[in-house]
């Protein structure tokens, strides 16, 4: 299991100060990073190994907690505790801050830009969720600002093909929102954590979302939509999410970020016992009540707190991370092979009888993980 | 005291009595009384009293010569005779405490009702005081852009009008009304977004912090 997780390189991408939060850009070619020193860098691979191509350093005023790239990857949004959000615009390898949104009271924890690149989500400590819609002249207005959460909020994200926009809070719980007639409305409240929600991941479906908290579980959320096959009784028109999943035990300390690749399905973790965890839905789980084995654990992946994981969206497997030591590392992920089952083992494992041989390998990997 | 001492300190002064005005002395400083009480008031004294121990009866203890053991043993007949007396006596606690409790109760939801009372005129005309600031600033602000705009309606216009919206539909008559404060985050998210719509920073900020800071 120690090699499915193998190090590519390690950079001091902002040192003497904290990496806070990666960003891949959709060719996967670029990665942003961005940090305490208020400066964002861009990172890019010459041979076989990631240079800096430029420094965005005229932005902010304090420390920025998040970048997002646009999906067409031509903007750039950073997030930050000046409790403004810049929209900085790309042009071949030089960057402009062409717009600084304003409105929220204090430090902006989040952006996300919507699939569709024509709105744009922040959310901050002073509560409230903003809605900006961008029109051709790169203008932002402001559509909405949802003051749904009671406290801090703390990460948005989008659904990754819906207009559907999710946030968590240090008031322990998930909210999502759609439009509803000009303005948007809170559709839907995930509660089960039992403390602050750090961060989100929508599976590539957009039908699962994955939550990750400071009571050290992540929990694997699913959409049920009305009429659904399962029964789930959906109260009105919207969906209902239910938790079909919660990840226990496996962390020891708070999980700050969870990952859900899109090419594999491999969901990772960053903790602050400065672990990286990866995840794995078992083959033969019922997908209503799946059960998720751990696939790779690479103890002390930094020297403090893990901050950020993201996957590449290009290249299975390749996934970034950052922590409070300043460091931005690159990891190969490998799910683990492993030597196929003899007879006795198969019938050990009560399979050997229902379950075709090409599926005994993968069979003995989860049933391992599951026990051990 | 009263109920364990009687006994004991009887047996000590038909002892003393005999043995010298020494002990006869230390007698004197008991609280008990120095002679037997009749064997009735005993028994009935310790098993139906049974008060903390700080307690102690002024008419007993006031009670040292013979003489006035005569009248207090004919007072202790009388009250046997007539329990209900006894009773009030040893009730009386009870019986106090119940009454003082009504009372305190009674005077306590008088108070409690006027401090309700200044505290929801309080809070209700902070909250009247944030909305009508919207509401006055919606309403110039709308008639400025209608003024100088007179084609279809802007985002901006659009919002005003969403904003005194639901200014009109706040439930001002009804303070049970349990979205009510859901509904003025509502305001106040939609009051922001107008703001920024019309790039203005609002200058109702310490106003609204204030209000923020006591919900």
């Amino acid at each position: 299991m120690k090699d499915s997780l193998l190090l590519l390189a390690r950079i001091p991408a902002h040192p003497d100060s904290r990496c806070w939060f990666l960003a891949w850009d959709p060719s996967g070619t670029l990665l942003a990073s961005c940090g305490g020193d208020r400066s964002i860098r861009i990172w890019g691979k010459e041979g076989d190994s990631w240079v800096c191509k430029s420094v965005l350093g005229e932005g902010h005023q304090r420390t920025i907690r998040k970048v997002a790239w646009s999906p067409c990857g031509s903007y750039l949004a950073s997030a930050s505790f000046d409790a403004t959000t810049c929209i900085w615009k790309k042009s071949q390898d030089e960057f402009e801050c062409v717009t600084t949104l304003e409105g929220h009271e204090n430090e902006v924890k989040s952006v996300s830009w919507a699939p569709s690149g024509s709105l744009l989500a922040t959310c901050s400590r002073d509560k409230s969720v903003w809605v900006w819609e961008v029109d051709e002249e790169d203008e932002y207005e402001c559509v909405s600002v949802l003051n749904a959460h009671t406290q801090d909020v703390k990460h948005v994200v989008w659904h990754p093909n819906q207009e559907l926009l999710a946030s968590a809070s240090y008031d322990d719980t998930v909210k999502l929102y759609r439009e509803e007639e000009d303005d948007w409305v809170c559709c839907a409240t995930l509660e089960g954590h039992e403390s602050t929600v750090w961060s989100l991941a929508f599976d590539q479906s957009g039908e699962r979302l994955a939550s990750c908290s400071d009571d050290k579980t992540v929990r694997i959320w699913h959409q049920y939509k009305p009429g659904n096959e399962q029964g789930e009784v959906c109260s009105s028109a919207d969906p209902s999410w239910k938790c079909i999943c919660t990840l226990s035990g496996f962390h020891p300390r708070t999980i700050y970020d969870v990952a859900w690749c899109h090419l594999t399905g491999a969901l990772a973790t960053a903790c602050g016992d400065d672990a990286i965890r990866v995840f794995e839905e078992e083959l033969l789980s019922n997908p209503q009540q799946p059960t998720f084995a751990l696939t790779a654990h690479m103890p002390r992946a930094h020297s403090q707190d893990v901050n950020c994981v993201a996957w590449n969206p290009k290249e299975p497997g390749l996934l970034a991370s950052c922590s409070d030591d300043g460091d931005m590392a690159f990891w190969k992920y490998q799910r683990p092979e492993s030597q196929p089952l003899d007879g006795d083992e198969a019938v050990g494992f009560g399979v050997a009888d229902h379950y075709p041989p090409a599926l005994l390998p993968f069979l003995q990997t989860t049933t391992k993980e599951a026990s051990g | 005291m009263w109920p364990g001492g009687g006994p004991q300190a009887t047996q000590q002064g038909g002892a003393g009595a005999e043995r010298g005005s020494r002990s006869r002395q230390r007698q004197q400083h008991r609280d008990a009384p120095p002679l037997s009480a009749p064997s009735s008031l005993r028994t009935r004294s310790t098993s139906a009293l049974t008060p903390p121990a700080r307690r102690s009866f002024p008419a007993c203890r006031a009670v040292h010569g013979p003489r006035a053991l005569g009248e207090i043993r004919r007072a202790m007949e009388a009250a046997a005779s007539a329990s209900d007396l006894f009773d009030a006596i040893v009730m009386a606690e009870d019986r106090f405490h119940g009454e003082g409790y009504q009372e305190g109760y009674v005077e306590g939801s008088h108070v409690g009702v006027i401090e309700g009372r200044r505290y929801g005129a309080l809070h209700g005309a902070r909250i009247g005081s944030e909305i009508g600031y919207y509401f006055g600033f919606a309403l110039t602000w709308q008639h400025l852009l209608h003024r100088s705009e007179e084609e279809k309606p802007s985002k901006k216009i659009k919002a005003l009008e969403s904003l005194i919206g639901l200014i009109q539909k706040y439930p001002y008559e009804d303070p049970t009304y349990d979205k009510l404060h859901e509904d003025l985050e509502k305001i106040r998210g939609k009051f922001k977004q107008v703001c920024s719509l019309l790039n203005i920073q609002s200058d109702f900020k310490i106003s609204t912090e204030r209000s923020a800071l006591t919900f």
